[in-house]
């Protein structure tokens, strides 16, 4: 088993928080897992992505040119990253802030979801990140949601443990996009 | 029909034009910045760019930009700039103007770009008297690097590095660069100023135009220091440090023109 996730939006998204999340999860359901961190030098805002690689064996590479799953949070990583993910591959992306017009790409699969929206709703609109990860564990049955839940504990430090039920919440409502289009559900 | 239109379209009915009386400067380009909320570097820079705008400066203005939040100057303003590597702004702003006499020449650095890594380069180019502009943004801190300890942290004053706040018997006390540089025959002009009050800020605009002015007229090397909040790293909120600035930073970096040799 091996799953390899890149994910990508702007400072402050969660991308990074999102990253460790999984990673985490990861390792609670006993798996090997790297993640390999990266932002630009702004105080506040510009650039984060992160890859995450979980596998039974040996990770391996923690780099990864074309990953099999690119989840997108905003235009810019739109833009940039969209065109790595490998064929065969799977674009999870938010449409809340991405436009997808322009994009042709027929050999990978789109998961469209307007994370901003879904994050809104639930009354979090600044977890985008979490519906983004329960998305992704839905799909792709990396993690499960429990570990993931479980997680919370060790990605968030203690003073923000009281917001663990509220992600928990984003984390369902971002799996429950999946779910409810029951041909996306991984098995 | 945008803002602006829907305004012209009203006052055509009403019989009277409406006058833009304030817009961005053509010096900035029409981008977002990224500084924080509270950051002063978005004020500094477009008084900055103000003074270029008024002495007509843009198309033979090099900026040096410098390291730190302060990098991203070639993103702001609509100028050529060349990027120097962390506190050599000075060296190389020598070299530019010394190889482009006629060109405008600024840099614009932080406390740590200009008062630690680059003590060096800022003395020997001012103390030489080059004809370029420094505009030195003081906010007491490393900023972009995670609010460590400059060499204008004031005594006291909690940092990363200085959690239990800076001890002038060991630490030493801040850098005053306004005071230091004045003492050097090569400077023509040098003034402290802030932008955290209405006042200050006009103080500001004209002190930076009268720097601008010395480099424009041949009269020497021009250096102003900007007191500048930094909310992120102080660990306040955009107001509170807005008031450090003017109920803490004065105090021990006093503001006025500590020298001015032509007395424009």
């Amino acid at each position: 088993m091996r799953h390899d996730m890149f994910m990508s939006g702007f400072g402050g998204q969660g991308v990074l928080l999102a990253g460790t999340l999984l990673s985490h999860a990861a390792i609670i359901e006993g798996k090997n897992v790297s993640f390999l961190p990266s932002y630009g030098v702004e105080k506040r805002g510009g650039a984060a992505n992160c890859t995450v690689v979980i596998a039974d064996g040996d990770v391996g590479s923690p780099v990864i040119g074309n990953p099999s799953v690119g989840v997108i949070l905003n235009q810019l990583s739109m833009d940039k990253y969209a065109g790595k993910i490998k064929p065969g591959g799977i674009c999870i992306v938010n449409s809340s802030l991405v436009d997808m017009s322009g994009f042709s790409r027929e050999d990978i699969e789109v998961i469209s979801l307007p994370m901003n929206s879904i994050a809104l709703k639930v009354g979090e609109p600044r977890m985008v990140n979490m519906v983004a990860i329960g998305a992704y564990a839905a799909r792709t049955g990396a993690v499960s949601l429990a570990s993931l839940a479980e997680a919370l504990k060790l990605s968030l430090p203690e003073r923000n443990h009281k917001y663990i039920p509220a992600n928990i919440r984003v984390l369902e409502a971002g799996a429950a996009e999946i779910s409810q289009n029951s041909e996306l559900a991984a098995l | 029909m945008d803002r602006l239109a829907r305004g012209d379209f009203v006052n055509k009915h009403r019989g009277y034009r409406m006058q833009q009386v304030f817009k961005r400067p053509a010096a900035l380009k029409d981008v977002q910045t990224h500084f924080c909320p509270g950051c002063h570097h978005g004020t500094i820079h477009r008084l900055v760019a103000e003074a270029l705008d008024e002495f007509e400066l843009q198309k033979k203005t090099i900026g040096v930009a410098s390291i730190g939040c302060s990098v991203f100057l070639y993103h702001y303003f609509d100028i050529d700039v060349i990027e120097a590597p962390h506190g050599r702004a000075p060296a190389v702003a020598t070299g530019v103007k010394r190889a482009r006499p006629d060109s405008f020449v600024f840099t614009y650095q932080g406390d740590g770009d200009l008062a630690a890594i680059g003590t060096a380069e800022i003395i020997h180019a001012a103390n030489r008297g080059e004809d370029i502009t420094v505009i030195f943004v003081n906010n007491t801190t490393y900023g972009m690097t995670g609010g460590q300890m400059a060499p204008t942290t004031l005594p006291g004053q909690k940092t990363s590095t200085s959690p239990y706040g800076r001890r002038p018997e060991k630490d030493g006390f801040p850098i005053r660069v306004t005071e230091l540089l004045s003492g050097l025959e090569g400077v023509a002009f040098a003034a402290r100023t802030a932008v955290n009050t209405p006042k200050n800020l006009m103080d500001a605009k004209r002190q930076i135009k009268k720097a601008f002015q010395y480099q424009v007229e041949g009269k020497g090397f021009s250096f102003v220091e900007v007191l500048s909040a930094c909310p992120t790293n102080w660990g306040m909120s955009a107001i509170e440090a807005n008031e450090r600035v003017g109920h803490e930073m004065v105090e021990y970096f006093k503001l006025g023109v500590f020298k001015d040799t032509a007395d424009l």
